[in-house]
């Protein structure tokens, strides 16, 4: 029994492994047609200013962006070590602006992780991140999507004027995780992208035992069809 | 599909000639088709009863919405050519038959398999002649919604023939039903036509708000209908098609059209099978499918013959003319018009035509030009082009060659360079200079549209987020890119201001060319168009690239835009150049050989003319619009007061008196002094603007030097 849904697993496994090497020959042939690392996307929500920006460029390349500039929507590749295991990191950073929502919908339907971002300075960030997640809800049409809540620019404490207990609440609420973050002096930021790809990651094997499940139920289904 | 039109008959008589007995007996068949006997095969039965109850359906549903037959009359008679559009099953029926619809869609698959059976041939036949059978018994009961019907009855129709293209029988068969209801079939494609719009706006609308569903569902939606069935690039509005598959440079062309332009420039100009050879239909098939699909298209789906079938189908398809419905007929009068206003009436005509139009019609004309200027090699003349393109294009032998002649003046800015798709993935080499990198840019931009397009229409699957991925990877890469090459190029942004100079030059010249005589050639033989004629230009190699810079300075009225000399490219060369252009090399080898570096500089100066170039031509355009307008006010002012004033300017002329004659000549003689100064103004600022290009270009290049 156990025989069978390791095999079953190994084998959905090589299939996607199969797929995204096809994938990967088609779009780049200067690639290497070697096994990719697994691929975790992730997306950056939140309203216009909070930082989705800064924790990006911040995780990726180490640095730090003073002036503000609207992101429209860009997206970042990168190869990370998550608990021994090389993977690779996809990062979309959406327009907090809402006259890309269009463009966003796009990329939320394929998202597999969610940061949702606020400024603790800024109550109405917080309150929009009701709203993303509302969102991302519809898109994805699923309660336990990997998903946190980050509060940013945690180096501006004297500033804050969203309390923590309603971060928390908000969090607890939701059952996802909050965590605060600063892009400015870098606090928290590698644990925030790392401990969504590892709710990504775990969520993946879940989903895979239950498509290894659903082969089992099919033909119960078939039957009920049948009948009807 | 291409020779069903019965003026290619004409023209080759010999074609169908055998056949020609068997057209009356086959229409007969067609009108006893609905007597034939039930099919052999279990499968294709199905499917005719399924055809045949989705008709009756549709009856049902489409009841009482109808639109009043008179409107199919007020269609321009200019566009008599039959367009074969190319037709789907509108949204709203796949949704009432989503189901069926499915099955539909692999039985088609299946079918397309077995394309060679004749007894799905014969089947489909059948099927098509009862659908006519039932349209005319419609007619006669005049039911008010035949519209809608006959329009649904037209797509299955076209779509069955579409699948049928490349049986010659079938063709003939097709054409002799033609003949026969020729009328109706018009009707049929002129409701089409109107209705286009419309519909395809209510398919996104539904596509829309299926989007949820299908993501739900969990049933890739393109496994149902694929994005070339759903969102066709073949018989729809050029805009649209444009919009569907587009080149990402800028162009504005669909790229169908680019491909096969792309193709005969580079393999055709030399080929005596240019607008001659019959296509291979089962190539010509598979490629029309490729774009249709929008896969990618390689060397070998290609020859020259086929990509002149591929051009033709694609503008014998387009619904309304290429030069729009309401320009054509003045196309077609500007013709007798005589030769110096002939010019002018052109040119203010192309630039009202819409920007696709105006650059699907610029290339052909360019291509065209090409094509007749290897004659001696290629052996085609004007009138093999018009041949094959002639019922294609819908126009008059005199437009056309007209058209094709005066190309250069009325398309200067059309260049006719090979399409360079955007980057598939984030290569080594990214490009290095800031033209590069926006113009990279600014095709991924495209491109990123156009996928969001696509998926807002519906189309999601694993493969198109990928791509949609990649392509705003690429994106984000291109933009920090460019904002670290700005950032260190700023202190060079102040030569911009420099601009507004040849604005001012460009009205003087122009000024002073309009107070020449009219026969002299009109202000367009300006710089844009090539002083190097067709032939030099094949015998430039890339190492005498640089010539033409040397005399730049020297001679800016003649020479001021080298890069012209792509304008009757000889594709090979210019593929040389490419060669040498690919950035590559400039970041491979941090050091650069003199080489290069000449390369590198002219380059930039490259894109610095280009510039300037657009820039000139953009107010040269304006300024032609502005001769014509006034033009024909003085035209219409003299008509009015026009035998008053003769006879007053001559009285005038007697009565001058000494002083006034004195006056008159000191006047004369200060104008001409003032024209002379002026002449050297313009001079200074010309060399002064290109000595700015100069200094941007060093600065430019130590900008580079210094990076590396």
């Amino acid at each position: 029994m156990f025989s069978a849904v390791a095999y079953q697993l190994s084998s959905t496994f090589l299939e996607e492994q199969k797929l995204c090497c096809g994938r990967g020959a088609r779009v780049a042939m200067s690639k290497k047609p070697a096994a990719q690392p697994t691929l975790h996307k992730v997306i950056m929500v939140g309203s216009g200013g909070v930082g989705k920006s800064a924790l990006t460029l911040q995780f990726m390349y180490d640095e730090f962006v003073e002036d503000y500039e609207p992101t429209k929507a860009d997206s970042y590749r990168k190869k990370v070590v998550l608990d021994g295991e090389e993977v690779q990191i996809d990062i979309l950073d959406t327009a907090g602006q809402e006259d890309y929502a269009a463009i966003r919908d796009n990329y939320f339907r394929s998202g597999e992780g969610f940061l949702c971002v606020f400024s603790i300075t800024e109550p109405e960030s917080f309150d929009a991140t009701q709203e993303f997640r509302e969102q991302i809800l519809r898109v994805k049409n699923d309660e336990n999507i990997p998903f946190l809540l980050v509060g940013n620019k945690s180096d501006l404490g004297d500033k804050r004027r969203v309390p923590l207990d309603a971060c928390r609440e908000r969090a607890a609420h939701w059952q996802v995780p909050y965590v605060e973050t600063s892009a400015k002096t870098r606090d928290n930021v590698d644990k925030v992208f790392f401990d969504l790809m590892r709710e990504i990651r775990s969520r993946k094997s879940d989903d895979s035992r239950a498509t290894n499940g659903d082969v089992k139920r099919k033909p119960r289904r078939k039957i009920k069809c049948a009948i009807l | 599909m291409d020779f069903e039109s019965p003026d290619v008959e004409k023209d080759f008589p010999g074609l169908y000639a055998s056949e020609s007995g068997r057209k009356s007996n086959e229409s007969d068949f067609s009108d006893g088709g609905e007597h034939e006997k039930p099919s052999k095969k279990d499968l294709l039965g199905r499917r005719k009863d399924k055809k045949e109850s989705k008709k009756d359906r549709g009856y049902a549903a489409l009841e009482g919405e109808s639109s009043p037959e008179e409107d199919t009359d007020t269609k321009s008679p200019s566009k008599t050519k039959k367009t074969k559009s190319f037709k789907f099953p509108t949204k709203s029926k796949e949704k009432r038959e989503k189901s069926r619809d499915k099955e539909k869609v692999l039985e088609d698959a299946a079918k397309q398999k077995e394309l060679s059976e004749k007894e799905k041939k014969k089947e489909r036949e059948r099927e098509k002649e009862r659908e006519k059978e039932k349209k005319e018994k419609e007619k006669r009961e005049k039911l008010r919604e035949k519209d809608k019907e006959k329009e649904e009855k037209a797509k299955f129709k076209l779509e069955s023939k579409e699948k049928l293209k490349d049986d010659k029988k079938e063709k003939v068969k097709e054409k002799d039903k033609d003949k026969v209801k020729d009328k109706e079939k018009e009707k049929v494609k002129e409701k089409e036509k109107e209705k286009v719009k419309e519909k395809d706006k209510d398919k996104k609308d539904k596509k829309l708000t299926k989007v949820p569903s299908t993501v739900t569902s969990g049933v890739p939606f393109e496994e149902i209908f694929t994005l070339g069935v759903a969102l066709p690039i073949f018989g729809v509005p050029l805009q649209q098609s444009v919009e569907r598959s587009r080149c990402h440079d800028d162009t504005g062309l669909p790229l169908v059209v680019r491909d096969s332009i792309d193709f005969l420039q580079a393999h055709g100009l030399k080929s005596n099978q240019i607008y001659r050879a019959e296509p291979d239909k089962i190539k010509l098939q598979q490629l029309r499918k490729l774009f249709t699909d929008r896969g990618p298209t390689f060397p070998y789906h290609w020859d020259v013959a086929v990509a002149c079938a591929m051009l033709k189908s694609f503008i014998s398809e387009l619904p309304d003319s290429i030069l729009t419905q309401e320009l054509h007929g003045q196309f077609e009068q500007a013709t007798a018009i005589a030769e110096p206003q002939k010019e002018a009436t052109m040119v203010a005509l192309v630039s009202k035509l819409p920007a696709c139009n105006h650059s699907l019609l610029g290339w052909l004309m360019r291509h065209f030009e090409q094509v007749l200027a290897n004659e001696q090699t290629n052996h085609a003349s004007l009138q093999t082009i018009a041949t094959a393109m002639g019922p294609a294009l819908n126009m008059s032998l005199n437009l056309l060659t007209y058209l094709i002649t005066k190309a250069d003046k009325l398309f200067p800015e059309v260049r006719l360079t090979k399409y360079v798709p955007p980057l598939q993935s984030i290569p080594s080499d990214f490009p290095e200079t800031a033209n590069e990198l926006s113009e990279e840019l600014r095709k991924q931009e495209s491109l990123l549209n156009q996928i969001h397009a696509e998926m807002h229409a519906g189309f999601i699957t694993a493969a198109r987020d990928q791509q949609l991925w990649e392509a705003q990877r690429i994106v984000t890469q291109l933009k920090r890119k460019l904002r670290s090459v700005q950032k260190s190029v700023e202190p060079t942004a102040a030569p911009s201001s420099l601009q507004q100079l040849p604005d001012d030059k460009f009205d003087d010249e122009l000024a002073r060319r309009n107070s020449q005589p009219n026969d002299v050639p009109k202000p367009i033989e300006l710089p844009p168009t090539n002083p190097i004629a067709p032939k030099e230009a094949e015998a430039l190699t890339p190492l005498n690239i640089n010539e033409p810079f040397q005399d730049t300075k020297e001679s800016p009225n003649t020479d001021v835009f080298p890069v012209e000399f792509e304008d009757n490219f000889d594709f090979k060369p210019v593929e040389a150049k490419d060669e040498i252009d690919t950035p590559e090399k400039l970041v491979e080898k941090p050091k650069f050989t003199e080489k290069e570096l000449k390369v590198l500089r002219l380059q930039l100066e490259n894109a610095e003319y280009l510039q300037l170039k657009s820039l000139l031509q953009a107010k040269i355009n304006s300024e032609q619009f502005e001769i014509v307008k006034l033009r024909s006010h003085v035209a219409l002012k003299n008509k009015q007061e026009g035998n008053v004033q003769c006879k007053e300017s001559k009285e005038n002329k007697e009565n001058f008196t000494p002083e006034e004659q004195e006056l008159k000549q000191k006047l004369m003689k200060e104008n001409a002094m003032l024209e002379q100064k002026r002449l050297n103004l313009v001079n200074q600022i010309f060399q002064e603007r290109v000595a700015c290009i100069q200094l941007k270009i060093e600065l430019a290049m130590k900008e580079i030097m210094s990076k590396s």
